[in-house]
């Protein structure tokens, strides 16, 4: 009776370790997976928004030289996978890129234009793209 | 700790659910089209361009008794314009209307008189034809009978001179001869800033009845390097002919302005004479839809390009 008692106590001790441990690999193992996931996802979902970006001020730099008005509006994603995001043009000489930061997530996107276009930085959403003063700029609607 | 565990798994599988929607969502954003609908502006904008271009050529062909009428005309026939286009392009845009317009008013003189002498009105042989053109276009010259031989000012055997004077007094000045052994019409050009004369210009030849395209520098249709239309002024401009009486034929000028020589007004028929002409028109455009806002200002001035 009593082997037949400490097996008992053993038998469960023994179970419950090797679930907890199984359980514990498994979160372990799923965190790291959904971290890498969660990363990529919002690398695609910057990139897409950025092309759009990108899209719109070329749109707008066509519109604009022969134009005197020109607002181009966009609807856009409010936040990615991880959160909310911000929308940068960035100029470098007569290089324009779009910038787009979320979280730890960095992506630029490459313009071609030939009007000019102002830098700016705004919360990603619904944005336009205006035509201001001879120079085009990025800004929340 | 199985409870907390199963849990944990629980909430993973949730956020790779919400993981693979935004994915899902993303690739829906990335094959959305990217059309603002610029294209449709820019088909607008073209159409609406050239239509107004063809509208104002076939006002200003038209007769008209003065400036006013052809004014009226235009008003009414941009308005129709505006209205038919639009109910066209409605579908995808929202066009404001074109009689928001500005005419410009110019003026076209004509000689359809072959055998009549390059006078004015009341036959005077030295006159201006038109004073302060913004612009000159179409300025054609078709002689018939040339008599003045030298290029000096000889009452009797002087050339006749088109003469185009700058702002700055510069003249740019064109010569109509006969060349005297032969006979042969030929020209000279003078340049407005150096002075230099080309003589003969377009490569001598006999240009009697020959169309001189003083603007487009054609003559007989060949290309005349020399023939640079008031090269070395700026405008506005003045227009005079010297030696009129020397030189008979046909030629007709626009000129974007309004103040003209010793011409017949626009209800006569013989020569020369002054017609309204809109010289150029600027219409306000602009193109609304969802995603797009445009506007712009066109300038139309047909036949400027076929000078």
């Amino acid at each position: 009776m009593r082997d037949r008692g400490v097996s008992t106590v053993v038998t469960w001790s023994l179970t419950l370790l090797i679930t907890t441990i199984l359980v514990a690999g498994l979160v372990v193992a799923t965190g790291g997976q959904i971290e890498d996931r969660a990363s990529s996802v919002t690398e695609t979902e910057l990139e897409v928004v950025g092309q759009q970006v990108a899209a719109d001020i070329q749109i707008a730099d066509r519109l604009a030289r022969g134009g005197d008005t020109v607002v181009v509006r966009t609807s856009l994603p409010d936040r990615t996978a991880v959160g909310g995001y911000r929308v940068a043009v960035r100029t470098s000489g007569t290089a324009v890129s779009v910038v787009l930061e979320s979280g730890d997530v960095s992506v630029s996107v490459p313009v071609a234009n030939r009007t000019a276009v102002r830098e700016s930085s705004v919360t990603g959403g619904d944005l336009r793209v205006v035509l201001d003063d001879g120079a085009l700029e990025v800004r929340a609607q | 700790m199985i409870l907390v565990g199963g849990l944990a798994v629980a909430v993973s599988i949730v956020v790779l659910v919400i993981l693979l929607n935004s994915v899902i969502y993303a690739q829906n954003v990335a094959t959305r089209s990217t059309d603002a609908g610029d294209q449709d502006a820019l088909e607008f904008r073209a159409t609406m361009s050239d239509a107004a271009a063809d509208l104002l050529d076939a006002e200003n062909e038209r007769p008209h008794p003065d400036r006013g009428a052809l004014a009226a005309d235009l008003d009414e026939g941009l308005g129709n314009l505006s209205d038919a286009l639009r109910a066209q392009w409605a579908a995808s845009l929202v066009a404001v209307d074109l009689r928001d317009h500005v005419l410009h008013n110019g003026t076209r003189v004509v000689q359809d008189n072959a055998t009549r002498d390059l006078t004015n009105a009341s036959g005077g042989a030295n006159w201006t034809v038109v004073t302060g053109a913004a612009g000159i276009r179409s300025f054609v010259l078709t002689p018939t009978d040339v008599e003045g031989e030298l290029l000096s000012l000889d009452p009797t055997d002087g050339a006749t001179r088109v003469e185009v004077t700058g702002a700055n007094g510069s003249v740019w000045r064109l010569y109509v001869y006969a060349e005297s052994a032969t006979g042969d019409t030929h020209l000279a050009v003078k340049n407005g800033s150096s002075g230099t004369v080309t003589d003969p210009a377009c490569g001598g030849g006999n240009w009697t009845g020959d169309r001189i395209d003083l603007v487009g520098g054609t003559v007989g249709g060949t290309p005349c390097a020399a023939l640079d239309f008031a090269a070395g002024t700026d405008g506005p401009w003045t227009v005079n002919v010297t030696l009129g009486n020397h030189t008979a034929g046909n030629y007709s000028l626009v000129a974007n302005t309004t103040s003209v020589g010793d011409l017949r007004g626009p209800t006569a028929t013989a020569s020369p004479r002054w017609e309204p002409y809109v010289y150029e028109a600027a219409l306000n455009l602009s193109v609304r839809s969802p995603a797009l806002t445009y506007g712009t200002r066109i300038r139309v001035a047909p036949g400027e390009d076929r000078a």
